[in-house]
């Protein structure tokens, strides 16, 4: 990555649990005392795939919406600037592996991304195409 | 006393009250289960028909239906205490019907109280209108992955993973107060499976009731079950009168509509069933 302070980003680590639940669960919690906070609408791509740690890729725009629900006038909070989200998850047993994969592919992302301040869009990275043409040209063979 | 039944495998005599055929051994019941002694106990009760479709067994439904269950509680003669005494008893009533002993089973029912700024045993009186004063978390033991959540006055059931509970923990919202265990033998009769159990604290040994589960391999419908469920009963009761023991079993219907559930019976309506059967048992301690 470019741009002030992609140097000083460093992987966050949080515990995140998972599980599935049956349709009612917004309800069951709205039962249990909680109430909607806010709500924002997520439109973007997922990828997920193995190299060395379970890797998902998220690239998202954020978006509010004027009304409850209101998908079809959701406006988007940061136009033009979207997230990109990089997660593994990790045990006691594989931490230092999920470290290395997951930092060894964000320098292999990086020609691609350019950090922006919401409001000041630095654009696509001038260099960005040639690095994602060269990416696609190696093809899978590229060891990361 | 008990006729057996034609010499074939053991299988749901027909009712006549019952239109219906069984429907096919569902996905979820050991098929080696049907395999049980030849005495089947409802075949007192039931006029035998023509087995019919005894042969080819039909492929299992793909839908989420499961055994029917029934449970039922110790209900002790006024003055009586509990004892293990009545557990043995009930064992060697499900022995004497020609019911195989089939390992141990163990339900867990955890109740949740609401925190509030005192912890979770603080004023429960200050809590806002709209947070429940407890909530219930079942475990069930053939389902060691999956977690109910119960909110009776709500009547709603979730069905979540068994990680759910440590989304539980780390909300921090609700905290686990008292952890029930309902734990026994399970005996294999013919196309039934009855647990009869005892009720204690996790960690103690202090009975705080006695119960049992009735499951009928064969049908999956609520409706279709009941007159089977019923004469099995009968004969149960029956049988265990002869020991003039100072109670009697009870079953008590849960509402199965107010959680919306449908007929067909699931996990979740058994776990509803527990709810309504723990609820009976701490009504009992305290009558």
């Amino acid at each position: 990555m470019r741009g002030a302070g992609a140097e000083q980003i460093s992987i966050l680590v949080r515990t995140i649990v998972e599980s599935k639940a049956s349709s009612n669960v917004l309800r069951y919690f709205y039962g249990i005392g909680y109430k909607l906070d806010h709500e924002i609408l997520k439109v973007g791509f997922a990828f997920r795939f193995q190299r060395g740690a379970q890797f998902t890729v998220t690239v998202t725009s954020a978006n509010k919406m004027p009304k409850l629900h209101a998908t079809d006038e959701a406006v988007q909070v940061t136009p033009g600037i979207q997230l990109v989200e990089i997660t593994a998850p990790a045990a006691a047993n594989n931490y230092n592996d999920v470290v290395s994969a997951v930092t060894s592919f964000c320098e292999y992302l990086a020609p691609l991304l350019h950090l922006s301040k919401p409001g000041n869009s630095t654009g696509i990275v001038p260099t960005a195409g040639a690095a994602a043409a060269s990416l696609m040209s190696s093809g899978g063979a590229k060891t990361l | 006393g008990i006729s057996h039944c034609p010499a074939r495998r053991p299988a749901p005599c027909e009712d006549s009250r019952v239109k219906t055929p069984p429907s096919p051994l569902l996905a979820g019941a050991p098929p080696t289960r049907r395999h049980g002694p030849r005495q089947v106990v409802p075949c007192s009760r039931l006029s035998p028909s023509p087995l019919s479709s005894h042969g080819a067994q039909p492929p299992a439904h793909p839908v989420s239906a499961f055994p029917r269950r029934r449970l039922m509680h110790w209900h002790p003669n006024p003055g009586v205490t509990l004892n293990t005494q009545i557990l043995s008893e009930a064992c060697g009533c499900a022995e004497s019907l020609g019911g195989t002993k089939d390992g141990r089973w163990k339900t867990s029912i955890i109740f949740y109280r609401p925190m509030t700024r005192d912890g979770a045993g603080g004023a429960q009186q200050n809590l806002p209108p709209d947070v429940p004063r407890e909530l219930l978390g079942v475990a069930l033991h053939e389902r060691p992955g999956l977690y109910f959540s119960i909110l009776r006055n709500q009547r709603l059931v979730l069905q979540a993973d068994a990680a759910f509970s440590q989304v539980m923990e780390k909300l921090q919202s609700f905290k686990a107060r008292v952890n029930l265990n309902f734990e026994g033998f399970q005996y294999q009769l013919g196309d039934f499976c009855l647990r009869i159990g005892k009720c204690v604290p996790n960690n103690t040994e202090t009975l705080r009731g006695i119960m049992m589960e009735v499951e009928y391999y064969p049908l999956s419908s609520i409706e279709k079950s009941r007159a089977i469920m019923v004469d099995f009963f009968d004969i149960w009761q029956e049988t265990l009168a002869k020991k003039s023991l100072p109670g009697r079993f009870i079953h008590v219907e849960s509402n199965f509509a107010e959680y919306g559930l449908s007929d067909h019976y699931s996990f979740q309506h058994t776990a509803v069933q527990y709810a309504t059967c723990l609820q009976q048992l701490m009504a009992a301690v305290r009558a």
